[in-house]
Protein backbone atom coordinates (compact mmCIF):
# COMPACT_ATOMS: atom_id res chain seq x y z
CA UNK A 1 0.00 0.00 0.00
CA UNK A 2 1.43 3.62 -1.07
CA UNK A 3 1.98 6.02 1.68
CA UNK A 4 -1.08 7.92 0.27
CA UNK A 5 -3.38 4.84 0.78
CA UNK A 6 -2.35 4.65 4.02
CA UNK A 7 -3.05 7.75 5.17
CA UNK A 8 -6.55 7.81 3.19
CA UNK A 9 -7.38 4.72 4.82
CA UNK A 10 -6.81 5.84 8.46
CA UNK A 11 -8.06 8.92 8.13
CA UNK A 12 -11.31 7.12 6.76
CA UNK A 13 -11.28 5.18 9.92
CA UNK A 14 -10.42 7.80 12.41
CA UNK A 15 -12.91 10.13 11.29
CA UNK A 16 -15.69 7.53 11.19
CA UNK A 17 -14.89 5.68 14.58
CA UNK A 18 -14.21 8.89 16.73
CA UNK A 19 -16.39 12.33 15.55
CA UNK A 20 -15.30 14.57 17.71
CA UNK A 21 -12.08 14.70 15.10
CA UNK A 22 -14.22 15.90 12.35
CA UNK A 23 -15.70 18.38 14.64
CA UNK A 24 -12.47 19.50 16.15
CA UNK A 25 -11.33 20.02 12.50
CA UNK A 26 -8.21 18.03 13.48
CA UNK A 27 -5.75 18.25 10.51
CA UNK A 28 -2.86 15.82 9.92
CA UNK A 29 -0.43 16.89 12.69
CA UNK A 30 -3.14 17.73 15.52
CA UNK A 31 -2.68 15.08 18.10
CA UNK A 32 -5.66 12.84 18.48
CA UNK A 33 -4.42 11.79 21.95
CA UNK A 34 -4.13 15.35 23.82
CA UNK A 35 -7.76 16.69 22.19
CA UNK A 36 -9.17 13.58 24.16
CA UNK A 37 -10.75 12.86 20.84
CA UNK A 38 -9.20 8.73 21.30
CA UNK A 39 -8.99 7.12 24.35
CA UNK A 40 -7.65 4.43 25.74
CA UNK A 41 -10.36 2.09 24.21
CA UNK A 42 -10.18 4.31 20.84
CA UNK A 43 -6.47 3.09 20.92
CA UNK A 44 -7.08 -0.75 21.44
CA UNK A 45 -9.66 -0.43 18.41
CA UNK A 46 -7.10 1.68 16.00
CA UNK A 47 -5.06 -0.79 16.95
CA UNK A 48 -7.54 -3.99 16.09
CA UNK A 49 -7.90 -1.52 12.56
CA UNK A 50 -4.42 -1.60 12.10
CA UNK A 51 -4.19 -5.27 12.50
CA UNK A 52 -7.17 -6.78 11.01
CA UNK A 53 -7.74 -3.98 7.84
CA UNK A 54 -4.73 -3.02 7.25
CA UNK A 55 -3.31 -6.47 7.67
CA UNK A 56 0.08 -4.97 9.72
CA UNK A 57 0.98 -7.64 12.87
CA UNK A 58 1.84 -5.21 16.17
CA UNK A 59 5.20 -5.53 17.83
CA UNK A 60 5.45 -5.09 21.63
CA UNK A 61 6.92 -1.81 21.08
CA UNK A 62 4.67 0.00 18.48
CA UNK A 63 1.92 0.36 20.90
CA UNK A 64 3.47 4.37 21.42
CA UNK A 65 1.93 8.12 21.72
CA UNK A 66 4.86 8.91 19.18
CA UNK A 67 3.11 6.53 16.75
CA UNK A 68 -0.45 7.20 17.61
CA UNK A 69 -0.39 10.20 18.33
CA UNK A 70 -1.78 11.99 14.88
CA UNK A 71 -2.72 10.63 11.52
CA UNK A 72 1.00 11.62 10.14
CA UNK A 73 2.59 9.91 12.86
CA UNK A 74 0.63 6.59 12.16
CA UNK A 75 0.76 7.02 8.62
CA UNK A 76 4.50 7.43 9.15
CA UNK A 77 4.78 4.27 10.98
CA UNK A 78 3.01 2.05 8.68
CA UNK A 79 4.51 3.25 5.61
CA UNK A 80 6.51 -0.03 3.76
CA UNK A 81 5.14 -2.41 6.66
CA UNK A 82 1.40 -3.19 4.88
CA UNK B 1 -12.98 8.65 66.67
CA UNK B 2 -13.47 10.51 63.02
CA UNK B 3 -16.51 11.15 61.98
CA UNK B 4 -16.37 13.24 58.99
CA UNK B 5 -14.97 12.95 56.40
CA UNK B 6 -11.52 15.11 56.35
CA UNK B 7 -11.06 14.12 60.21
CA UNK B 8 -9.59 11.27 58.19
CA UNK B 9 -6.96 13.53 56.66
CA UNK B 10 -6.30 15.33 59.73
CA UNK B 11 -5.40 11.93 61.76
CA UNK B 12 -3.43 10.67 59.15
CA UNK B 13 -1.48 14.22 59.07
CA UNK B 14 -0.84 14.47 62.62
CA UNK B 15 -0.03 10.83 62.92
CA UNK B 16 2.32 10.50 59.95
CA UNK B 17 3.17 14.49 58.94
CA UNK B 18 6.37 13.40 56.38
CA UNK B 19 4.59 10.20 54.78
CA UNK B 20 3.82 10.23 51.21
CA UNK B 21 0.22 10.90 50.33
CA UNK B 22 -0.26 12.10 46.93
CA UNK B 23 1.98 11.36 43.95
CA UNK B 24 0.86 13.70 40.98
CA UNK B 25 3.23 13.00 38.02
CA UNK B 26 6.78 14.82 39.59
CA UNK B 27 4.53 16.49 42.57
CA UNK B 28 5.08 14.35 45.55
CA UNK B 29 3.12 15.55 48.33
CA UNK B 30 3.22 14.65 52.44
CA UNK B 31 0.26 14.13 54.56
CA UNK B 32 1.06 17.64 55.97
CA UNK B 33 1.47 19.31 52.92
CA UNK B 34 -2.23 17.46 51.52
CA UNK B 35 -4.10 19.04 55.28
CA UNK B 36 -2.78 22.35 54.19
CA UNK B 37 -3.93 22.24 51.15
CA UNK B 38 -7.03 21.44 52.24
CA UNK B 39 -7.50 24.05 54.96
CA UNK B 40 -6.43 26.63 52.05
CA UNK B 41 -9.30 25.62 50.02
CA UNK B 42 -11.82 25.36 52.92
CA UNK B 43 -10.64 28.92 54.28
CA UNK B 44 -11.15 30.22 50.92
CA UNK B 45 -14.53 28.76 50.38
CA UNK B 46 -15.42 30.45 53.88
CA UNK B 47 -14.14 33.85 54.00
CA UNK B 48 -16.51 33.34 50.34
CA UNK B 49 -19.04 33.19 52.65
CA UNK B 50 -19.82 29.07 52.09
CA UNK B 51 -22.09 28.07 54.76
CA UNK B 52 -23.07 24.70 55.92
CA UNK B 53 -24.67 22.65 53.04
CA UNK B 54 -23.72 24.94 50.34
CA UNK B 55 -22.60 22.73 47.22
CA UNK B 56 -19.36 22.49 45.82
CA UNK B 57 -18.67 21.46 42.60
CA UNK B 58 -15.15 20.09 41.30
CA UNK B 59 -14.33 20.15 37.43
CA UNK B 60 -10.91 19.52 37.01
CA UNK B 61 -8.84 16.86 35.64
CA UNK B 62 -7.44 14.57 38.16
CA UNK B 63 -4.71 16.15 40.50
CA UNK B 64 -3.61 16.85 43.59
CA UNK B 65 -5.62 20.17 43.80
CA UNK B 66 -8.92 17.64 42.93
CA UNK B 67 -7.75 15.60 45.79
CA UNK B 68 -7.30 18.36 48.05
CA UNK B 69 -10.53 19.94 47.32
CA UNK B 70 -12.33 16.79 48.55
CA UNK B 71 -11.41 17.23 51.80
CA UNK B 72 -11.36 20.94 51.93
CA UNK B 73 -14.88 21.03 50.99
CA UNK B 74 -15.56 18.41 53.75
CA UNK B 75 -13.64 20.77 56.37
CA UNK B 76 -15.84 23.52 55.24
CA UNK B 77 -19.18 22.45 56.06
CA UNK B 78 -19.83 22.39 52.53
CA UNK B 79 -21.28 19.38 50.07
CA UNK B 80 -18.65 17.93 47.59
CA UNK B 81 -20.07 17.99 44.20
CA UNK B 82 -17.04 15.82 41.86
CA UNK B 83 -18.34 16.53 38.33
CA UNK B 84 -16.59 13.90 35.86
CA UNK B 85 -13.54 15.90 33.93
CA UNK B 86 -14.71 14.06 30.24
CA UNK B 87 -18.06 15.37 30.32
CA UNK B 88 -19.69 18.34 27.91
CA UNK B 89 -20.33 21.64 29.20
CA UNK B 90 -24.35 20.34 28.69
CA UNK B 91 -24.14 17.70 31.08
CA UNK B 92 -22.31 19.92 33.80
CA UNK B 93 -24.65 22.54 33.38
CA UNK B 94 -27.05 20.01 34.71
CA UNK B 95 -25.37 18.58 37.54
CA UNK B 96 -25.00 22.82 38.69
CA UNK B 97 -28.66 23.38 37.66
CA UNK B 98 -29.96 20.55 39.80
CA UNK B 99 -28.26 20.55 43.30
CA UNK B 100 -28.10 24.10 42.86
CA UNK B 101 -23.91 24.60 42.93
CA UNK B 102 -23.02 27.67 45.03
CA UNK B 103 -19.22 27.34 44.42
CA UNK B 104 -17.34 25.88 41.63
CA UNK B 105 -13.60 25.08 42.21
CA UNK B 106 -11.94 24.52 38.19
CA UNK B 107 -9.51 25.91 35.49
CA UNK B 108 -9.97 29.29 33.73
CA UNK B 109 -9.98 26.77 30.45
CA UNK B 110 -12.67 25.19 31.58
CA UNK B 111 -14.92 28.19 33.34
CA UNK B 112 -14.63 29.74 29.96
CA UNK B 113 -15.56 26.48 28.00
CA UNK B 114 -18.77 26.18 30.78
CA UNK B 115 -19.79 30.02 30.84
CA UNK B 116 -22.21 29.96 28.22
CA UNK B 117 -24.36 26.79 29.95
CA UNK B 118 -24.31 28.14 33.22
CA UNK B 119 -24.34 32.09 33.42
CA UNK B 120 -28.49 31.60 33.21
CA UNK B 121 -28.48 29.79 36.28
CA UNK B 122 -27.73 32.12 39.08
CA UNK B 123 -27.15 29.83 41.88
CA UNK B 124 -22.88 29.82 41.21
CA UNK B 125 -22.01 32.58 43.70
CA UNK B 126 -18.03 32.11 43.03
CA UNK B 127 -16.20 30.36 40.50
CA UNK B 128 -12.46 28.73 42.12
CA UNK B 129 -9.95 28.44 39.97
CA UNK B 130 -6.90 26.76 40.52
CA UNK B 131 -5.05 29.00 37.73
CA UNK B 132 -4.74 32.14 36.85
CA UNK B 133 -8.24 33.82 36.03
CA UNK B 134 -9.92 36.68 33.68
CA UNK B 135 -11.15 39.85 34.94
CA UNK B 136 -14.86 38.93 36.52
CA UNK B 137 -15.63 39.36 40.13
CA UNK B 138 -17.04 35.94 40.77
CA UNK B 139 -13.83 34.64 39.85
CA UNK B 140 -10.75 33.86 42.60
CA UNK B 141 -7.85 33.41 40.88
CA UNK B 142 -5.05 31.07 41.52
CA UNK B 143 -6.43 30.47 45.25
CA UNK B 144 -4.18 27.34 46.34
CA UNK B 145 -1.02 29.61 46.13
CA UNK B 146 -2.57 31.15 49.03
CA UNK B 147 -1.07 30.82 52.48
CA UNK B 148 -2.72 28.13 54.38
CA UNK B 149 -4.84 28.83 57.66
CA UNK B 150 -5.45 27.15 60.79
CA UNK B 151 -8.53 24.93 61.41
CA UNK B 152 -11.62 26.43 62.35
CA UNK B 153 -14.22 23.82 63.63
CA UNK B 154 -16.29 22.34 62.19
CA UNK B 155 -20.08 22.07 63.13
CA UNK B 156 -21.30 19.28 60.81
CA UNK B 157 -22.18 15.89 62.34
CA UNK B 158 -21.65 12.06 60.45
CA UNK B 159 -25.10 12.15 59.42
CA UNK B 160 -24.74 15.40 57.17
CA UNK B 161 -24.73 15.33 53.43
CA UNK B 162 -20.88 15.04 52.34
CA UNK B 163 -21.27 13.99 48.95
CA UNK B 164 -23.46 14.33 45.77
CA UNK B 165 -22.09 12.05 42.87
CA UNK B 166 -24.10 11.62 39.49
CA UNK B 167 -25.04 8.49 37.83
CA UNK B 168 -27.99 7.74 35.50
CA UNK B 169 -30.47 5.59 35.77
CA UNK B 170 -32.91 4.07 32.90
CA UNK B 171 -34.65 6.84 32.05
CA UNK B 172 -34.40 10.89 31.87
CA UNK B 173 -31.35 13.04 33.05
CA UNK B 174 -28.36 12.04 35.54
CA UNK B 175 -29.64 11.76 39.43
CA UNK B 176 -27.32 12.95 42.44
CA UNK B 177 -26.68 10.57 44.56
CA UNK B 178 -26.54 11.41 48.26
CA UNK B 179 -24.11 10.28 50.78
CA UNK B 180 -23.16 10.96 54.44
CA UNK B 181 -20.20 11.40 55.89
CA UNK B 182 -21.28 8.54 57.78
CA UNK B 183 -21.32 6.38 54.65
CA UNK B 184 -18.37 7.59 52.97
CA UNK B 185 -16.18 6.86 56.50
CA UNK B 186 -18.13 3.38 56.59
CA UNK B 187 -17.39 2.57 53.25
CA UNK B 188 -13.60 3.10 53.10
CA UNK B 189 -13.34 1.33 56.71
CA UNK B 190 -15.36 -1.58 55.02
CA UNK B 191 -12.89 -1.66 52.00
CA UNK B 192 -9.75 -1.34 54.03
CA UNK B 193 -11.22 -4.43 56.08
CA UNK B 194 -11.68 -7.11 52.97
CA UNK B 195 -8.87 -5.98 50.94
CA UNK B 196 -6.63 -5.33 54.09
CA UNK B 197 -5.07 -1.92 53.04
CA UNK B 198 -2.26 -0.55 55.44
CA UNK B 199 0.22 1.85 55.76
CA UNK B 200 2.73 0.05 53.70
CA UNK B 201 0.20 0.32 50.32
CA UNK B 202 0.93 2.56 47.07
CA UNK B 203 -2.77 2.44 45.43
CA UNK B 204 -2.53 3.27 41.68
CA UNK B 205 -5.47 5.65 41.09
CA UNK B 206 -7.06 5.42 37.36
CA UNK B 207 -10.57 5.71 38.24
CA UNK B 208 -12.08 9.19 38.22
CA UNK B 209 -13.30 10.63 41.89
CA UNK B 210 -16.51 11.42 40.25
CA UNK B 211 -17.37 7.68 40.46
CA UNK B 212 -18.02 6.14 44.02
CA UNK B 213 -15.45 3.22 43.06
CA UNK B 214 -12.64 5.83 42.54
CA UNK B 215 -13.40 8.25 45.55
CA UNK B 216 -13.58 5.76 47.81
CA UNK B 217 -9.76 4.60 46.95
CA UNK B 218 -8.77 8.18 47.53
CA UNK B 219 -10.83 7.82 51.29
CA UNK B 220 -9.39 4.23 51.60
CA UNK B 221 -5.58 6.06 51.04
CA UNK B 222 -6.50 8.85 53.31
CA UNK B 223 -7.57 6.61 56.48
CA UNK B 224 -4.84 4.63 56.13
CA UNK B 225 -2.30 6.97 55.42
CA UNK B 226 -1.01 4.78 52.31
CA UNK B 227 -0.45 6.78 49.26
CA UNK B 228 -1.91 7.13 46.47
CA UNK B 229 -0.92 7.45 42.79
CA UNK B 230 -2.79 9.50 40.32
CA UNK B 231 -2.59 8.51 36.58
CA UNK B 232 -4.55 9.62 33.49
CA UNK B 233 -3.41 6.98 30.42
CA UNK B 234 -4.56 6.14 26.99
CA UNK B 235 -2.23 3.19 26.79
CA UNK B 236 -1.88 0.32 28.66
CA UNK B 237 1.68 0.07 29.30
CA UNK B 238 1.57 3.32 30.76
CA UNK B 239 -0.04 1.71 33.87
CA UNK B 240 2.87 -1.43 33.62
CA UNK B 241 5.16 1.83 33.38
CA UNK B 242 3.83 3.57 36.76
CA UNK B 243 3.33 0.35 38.51
CA UNK B 244 6.84 -0.70 37.92
CA UNK B 245 8.35 3.36 38.91
CA UNK B 246 5.93 3.80 42.18
CA UNK B 247 5.99 0.03 43.51
CA UNK B 248 2.21 0.19 43.39
CA UNK B 249 0.68 -2.50 45.75
CA UNK B 250 -3.06 -1.99 44.34
CA UNK B 251 -5.12 -1.26 41.16
CA UNK B 252 -8.63 -0.68 41.19
CA UNK B 253 -10.04 -1.27 37.66
CA UNK B 254 -12.96 -1.43 35.20
CA UNK B 255 -13.79 -4.12 32.18
CA UNK B 256 -12.09 -1.94 29.65
CA UNK B 257 -9.59 -1.42 31.79
CA UNK B 258 -8.59 -5.24 31.69
CA UNK B 259 -9.41 -5.30 28.16
CA UNK B 260 -6.27 -3.03 27.62
CA UNK B 261 -4.44 -4.34 29.69
CA UNK B 262 -4.53 -7.76 28.14
CA UNK B 263 -4.98 -6.43 24.34
CA UNK B 264 -3.33 -3.58 24.29
CA UNK B 265 -0.33 -3.48 26.78
CA UNK B 266 2.84 -5.83 25.61
CA UNK B 267 4.74 -5.03 28.48
CA UNK B 268 1.75 -6.65 30.54
CA UNK B 269 2.66 -10.18 29.93
CA UNK B 270 6.43 -9.39 29.85
CA UNK B 271 6.84 -7.45 33.25
CA UNK B 272 6.62 -9.11 36.38
CA UNK B 273 4.35 -6.77 38.57
CA UNK B 274 6.53 -7.96 41.70
CA UNK B 275 4.74 -5.08 44.06
CA UNK B 276 1.55 -5.21 42.60
CA UNK B 277 -0.37 -7.53 45.88
CA UNK B 278 -4.26 -7.17 44.81
CA UNK B 279 -6.60 -5.95 41.67
CA UNK B 280 -10.07 -5.14 42.22
CA UNK B 281 -12.79 -4.90 39.47
CA UNK B 282 -16.18 -3.20 39.57
CA UNK B 283 -18.67 -1.66 36.90
CA UNK B 284 -19.58 -4.82 35.18
CA UNK B 285 -18.12 -8.02 34.82
CA UNK B 286 -15.09 -9.49 33.36
CA UNK B 287 -15.15 -11.90 30.69
CA UNK B 288 -13.74 -14.74 32.53
CA UNK B 289 -10.71 -15.79 29.46
CA UNK B 290 -9.62 -12.23 30.59
CA UNK B 291 -9.24 -12.80 33.76
CA UNK B 292 -7.91 -15.96 33.10
CA UNK B 293 -5.01 -13.42 30.70
CA UNK B 294 -4.30 -11.82 34.17
CA UNK B 295 -3.72 -14.57 35.91
CA UNK B 296 -1.30 -16.27 33.30
CA UNK B 297 0.38 -12.66 32.77
CA UNK B 298 0.78 -12.56 37.13
CA UNK B 299 0.09 -15.54 38.83
CA UNK B 300 0.75 -13.84 42.16
CA UNK B 301 -1.95 -11.69 41.96
CA UNK B 302 -5.30 -11.90 44.38
CA UNK B 303 -8.06 -10.77 42.41
CA UNK B 304 -11.03 -9.87 43.92
CA UNK B 305 -13.62 -9.35 42.11
CA UNK B 306 -16.96 -7.47 43.44
CA UNK B 307 -20.28 -5.68 42.84
CA UNK B 308 -22.10 -1.98 43.77
CA UNK B 309 -24.12 0.38 42.59
CA UNK B 310 -24.13 4.23 43.69
CA UNK B 311 -27.02 3.96 45.51
CA UNK B 312 -25.30 1.29 48.50
CA UNK B 313 -21.60 2.32 46.91
CA UNK B 314 -20.50 -1.28 47.33
CA UNK B 315 -22.34 -4.64 47.91
CA UNK B 316 -20.27 -7.84 47.22
CA UNK B 317 -16.77 -9.25 46.24
CA UNK B 318 -15.61 -12.72 45.79
CA UNK B 319 -12.65 -13.96 47.73
CA UNK B 320 -9.82 -14.45 45.57
CA UNK B 321 -9.37 -17.84 46.73
CA UNK B 322 -12.68 -18.69 45.76
CA UNK B 323 -12.16 -17.53 42.09
CA UNK B 324 -10.97 -20.92 40.54
CA UNK B 325 -14.51 -22.65 41.90
CA UNK B 326 -16.84 -19.88 41.23
CA UNK B 327 -15.37 -17.62 38.22
CA UNK B 328 -18.61 -16.40 37.30
CA UNK B 329 -19.90 -15.27 40.98
CA UNK B 330 -19.97 -11.62 42.08
CA UNK B 331 -19.18 -13.50 45.64
CA UNK B 332 -20.76 -12.56 48.78
CA UNK B 333 -22.31 -9.59 50.77
CA UNK B 334 -19.05 -7.00 52.38
CA UNK B 335 -18.43 -6.64 55.95
CA UNK B 336 -21.11 -5.22 57.92
CA UNK B 337 -23.39 -5.78 54.70
CA UNK B 338 -26.09 -8.27 54.68
CA UNK B 339 -27.41 -9.06 51.29
CA UNK B 340 -31.05 -10.92 50.45
CA UNK B 341 -33.11 -10.84 47.30
CA UNK B 342 -36.49 -10.52 46.68
CA UNK B 343 -38.78 -12.03 44.05
CA UNK B 344 -41.53 -10.20 42.26
CA UNK B 345 -44.53 -10.96 44.89
CA UNK B 346 -42.39 -9.40 47.42
CA UNK B 347 -41.28 -13.05 48.81
CA UNK B 348 -37.60 -13.68 50.12
CA UNK B 349 -35.24 -16.00 47.65
CA UNK B 350 -34.33 -19.85 47.53
CA UNK B 351 -31.59 -20.32 46.48
CA UNK B 352 -31.08 -21.02 42.80
CA UNK B 353 -34.12 -18.63 42.00
CA UNK B 354 -33.54 -15.72 40.48
CA UNK B 355 -34.64 -11.69 42.24
CA UNK B 356 -34.04 -8.10 43.16
CA UNK B 357 -31.11 -7.80 44.93
CA UNK B 358 -31.81 -5.58 48.46
CA UNK B 359 -28.52 -4.29 50.21
CA UNK B 360 -28.52 -3.66 53.81
CA UNK B 361 -26.17 -1.97 56.10
CA UNK B 362 -23.84 1.46 56.64
CA UNK B 363 -23.33 2.14 52.98
CA UNK B 364 -27.29 2.67 51.84
CA UNK B 365 -26.80 6.32 50.90
CA UNK B 366 -29.18 8.75 51.48
CA UNK B 367 -31.11 8.83 48.06
CA UNK B 368 -31.54 11.33 45.43
CA UNK B 369 -31.27 15.23 45.71
CA UNK B 370 -34.52 16.37 44.98
CA UNK B 371 -36.14 13.34 43.81
CA UNK B 372 -38.55 12.04 46.45
CA UNK B 373 -40.10 9.50 44.06
CA UNK B 374 -37.04 8.00 42.88
CA UNK B 375 -35.78 7.70 46.23
CA UNK B 376 -39.07 6.21 47.98
CA UNK B 377 -38.25 3.56 44.61
CA UNK B 378 -34.98 2.87 45.35
CA UNK B 379 -34.92 2.91 48.94
CA UNK B 380 -37.52 1.78 50.79
CA UNK B 381 -38.26 0.31 54.70
CA UNK B 382 -36.36 -3.66 55.08
CA UNK B 383 -39.43 -5.63 53.80
CA UNK B 384 -38.22 -9.04 56.02
CA UNK B 385 -38.44 -7.07 59.78
CA UNK B 386 -41.59 -5.26 60.36
CA UNK B 387 -41.93 -1.63 60.98
CA UNK B 388 -43.12 -2.27 64.52
CA UNK B 389 -39.22 -4.06 65.54
CA UNK B 390 -37.12 -1.41 63.96
CA UNK B 391 -37.45 -1.86 60.25
CA UNK B 392 -34.49 0.01 58.78
CA UNK B 393 -34.33 1.39 55.15
CA UNK B 394 -32.53 -0.67 52.47
CA UNK B 395 -31.62 -0.40 48.93
CA UNK B 396 -33.54 -1.92 45.98
CA UNK B 397 -31.11 -2.39 43.16
CA UNK B 398 -32.94 -3.35 40.24
CA UNK B 399 -30.49 -5.55 39.35
CA UNK B 400 -31.98 -8.98 38.52
CA UNK B 401 -29.51 -11.92 40.54
CA UNK B 402 -29.54 -15.29 41.87
CA UNK B 403 -27.87 -17.45 45.02
CA UNK B 404 -26.36 -20.71 44.91
CA UNK B 405 -27.06 -23.16 47.95
CA UNK B 406 -23.83 -21.50 50.08
CA UNK B 407 -24.71 -18.27 49.69
CA UNK B 408 -22.96 -16.89 46.41
CA UNK B 409 -24.50 -14.46 43.96
CA UNK B 410 -24.82 -14.32 40.37
CA UNK B 411 -25.79 -11.47 38.39
CA UNK B 412 -28.22 -11.90 35.88
CA UNK B 413 -29.21 -8.71 34.33
CA UNK B 414 -31.26 -5.60 34.54
CA UNK B 415 -35.13 -5.48 34.13
CA UNK B 416 -34.99 -1.81 32.75
CA UNK B 417 -33.66 -0.38 29.79
CA UNK B 418 -30.19 1.62 31.58
CA UNK B 419 -27.49 0.52 29.76
CA UNK B 420 -23.87 -0.50 31.31
CA UNK B 421 -21.40 0.56 29.32
CA UNK B 422 -17.71 1.08 30.05
CA UNK B 423 -18.30 1.09 34.02
CA UNK B 424 -20.89 4.19 33.02
CA UNK B 425 -24.54 3.99 33.48
CA UNK B 426 -26.19 5.54 30.53
CA UNK B 427 -29.65 6.37 30.83
CA UNK B 428 -31.09 5.86 26.90
CA UNK B 429 -32.98 8.52 27.19
CA UNK B 430 -30.34 11.24 27.53
CA UNK B 431 -28.24 9.84 24.52
CA UNK B 432 -32.06 10.14 22.19
CA UNK B 433 -32.69 13.49 23.41
CA UNK B 434 -28.99 14.78 21.62
CA UNK B 435 -29.84 12.45 18.69
CA UNK B 436 -33.93 14.33 18.15
CA UNK B 437 -31.86 17.57 18.89
CA UNK B 438 -30.80 17.14 15.61
CA UNK B 439 -33.77 17.50 14.19
CA UNK B 440 -33.02 14.98 11.23
CA UNK B 441 -35.25 12.19 13.03
CA UNK B 442 -38.83 11.31 13.70
CA UNK B 443 -37.96 9.36 16.10
CA UNK B 444 -34.54 7.35 17.83
CA UNK B 445 -34.42 4.78 20.60
CA UNK B 446 -31.26 4.05 21.97
CA UNK B 447 -30.22 0.64 23.15
CA UNK B 448 -27.37 -1.78 25.36
CA UNK B 449 -26.29 -4.40 22.98
CA UNK B 450 -24.06 -7.34 24.29
CA UNK B 451 -20.06 -6.41 23.74
CA UNK B 452 -16.97 -8.16 24.93
CA UNK B 453 -14.88 -5.02 25.46
CA UNK B 454 -17.21 -2.20 27.01
CA UNK B 455 -19.92 -4.56 28.73
CA UNK B 456 -22.70 -3.14 26.28
CA UNK B 457 -22.25 -0.84 23.64
CA UNK B 458 -24.41 2.24 22.52
CA UNK B 459 -26.56 1.04 19.26
CA UNK B 460 -29.07 3.67 18.22
CA UNK B 461 -31.87 2.50 16.64
CA UNK B 462 -33.23 5.73 14.47
CA UNK B 463 -36.30 6.63 11.80
CA UNK B 464 -35.04 9.37 9.30
CA UNK B 465 -37.63 12.71 9.48
CA UNK B 466 -39.78 12.76 6.27
CA UNK B 467 -37.41 14.54 3.48
CA UNK B 468 -34.33 14.09 5.61
CA UNK B 469 -31.15 12.14 4.75
CA UNK B 470 -30.37 9.12 6.37
CA UNK B 471 -26.61 10.72 7.34
CA UNK B 472 -24.87 8.64 9.86
CA UNK B 473 -21.73 10.45 9.82
CA UNK B 474 -23.69 14.00 10.36
CA UNK B 475 -25.58 12.61 13.46
CA UNK B 476 -22.60 11.54 15.10
CA UNK B 477 -20.63 14.48 14.62
CA UNK B 478 -23.80 16.67 16.48
CA UNK B 479 -23.25 13.89 18.87
CA UNK B 480 -20.10 14.27 19.71
CA UNK B 481 -20.15 17.61 20.24
CA UNK B 482 -23.10 17.41 23.11
CA UNK B 483 -22.08 13.86 24.77
CA UNK B 484 -18.82 12.79 26.07
CA UNK B 485 -16.73 9.86 24.17
CA UNK B 486 -18.45 6.71 26.45
CA UNK B 487 -21.88 8.16 25.63
CA UNK B 488 -21.07 8.33 21.76
CA UNK B 489 -23.71 5.84 19.73
CA UNK B 490 -21.14 2.64 18.08
CA UNK B 491 -23.53 2.60 15.59
CA UNK B 492 -26.81 4.53 13.90
CA UNK B 493 -28.69 2.17 12.21
CA UNK B 494 -32.20 3.45 10.29
CA UNK B 495 -35.11 1.88 10.04
CA UNK B 496 -38.30 2.56 9.00
CA UNK B 497 -40.16 2.58 11.92
CA UNK B 498 -39.79 1.48 15.70
CA UNK B 499 -41.41 -1.58 17.46
CA UNK B 500 -44.52 -0.73 19.61
CA UNK B 501 -45.48 -2.62 22.36
CA UNK B 502 -49.57 -3.25 22.98
CA UNK B 503 -50.03 0.06 24.92
CA UNK B 504 -47.75 1.78 21.76
CA UNK B 505 -44.43 2.48 23.52
CA UNK B 506 -41.59 1.91 21.64
CA UNK B 507 -40.29 -1.85 22.93
CA UNK B 508 -37.13 -1.76 24.15
CA UNK B 509 -36.43 -5.27 25.12
CA UNK B 510 -37.55 -6.47 21.23
CA UNK B 511 -34.99 -4.33 19.80
CA UNK B 512 -32.30 -5.09 22.50
CA UNK B 513 -33.42 -8.94 21.59
CA UNK B 514 -33.21 -8.68 18.36
CA UNK B 515 -29.71 -7.48 18.34
CA UNK B 516 -28.05 -8.85 20.94
CA UNK B 517 -27.48 -12.57 19.00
Amino acid sequence: MSEDEIRTKIRAFVTMRFPAVRNDKLTDDDSLLDSGAIDSLGVLDLATFITEELGVELGDDDLTPENFDNISALTRFLTGRT
Amino acid sequence: MPYLLHHLLLESAAAHPDKEAIVDKDRRSSYAQFAAAARTCAATLKEHGLVRRDRVAIWLEKTFEKAASIFGISMADGVIVPINALLKPTQVGHIVSDCEVRYLITTRARWESLREAIDHLGSVQKVLLVDEGAEDPRVVSSFYARESQADSPSVCMGEDLAAILYTSGSTGRPKGVMLSHRNLLAGSRIVSTYLEISRDERILSILPFSFDYGLNQLITTVQQAATLVLLSFRFGDEIVKMIVKEKVTGLAGLPTIWAVLTQGAPSFNKTQLETLRYITNSGGAVPSETVKKIRDAQPHLQVFLMYGLTEAFRSTFLPPHELDRRPTSIGKAIPETEIFLIDAQGERCKPGEQGILIHRGPTVSMGYWNRPEDTAHALRRNPLIGEHEGADTVCYSGDLVKMDEEGFLYFIGRNDAMIKSSGFRISPTEVEEVLMATRRLAQAAVIGVPDPVVGERVHAVVVAASGTEADKAALLEFCARELPTHMLPRDVEFVNELPRSPNGKVDYKKLKSERSG
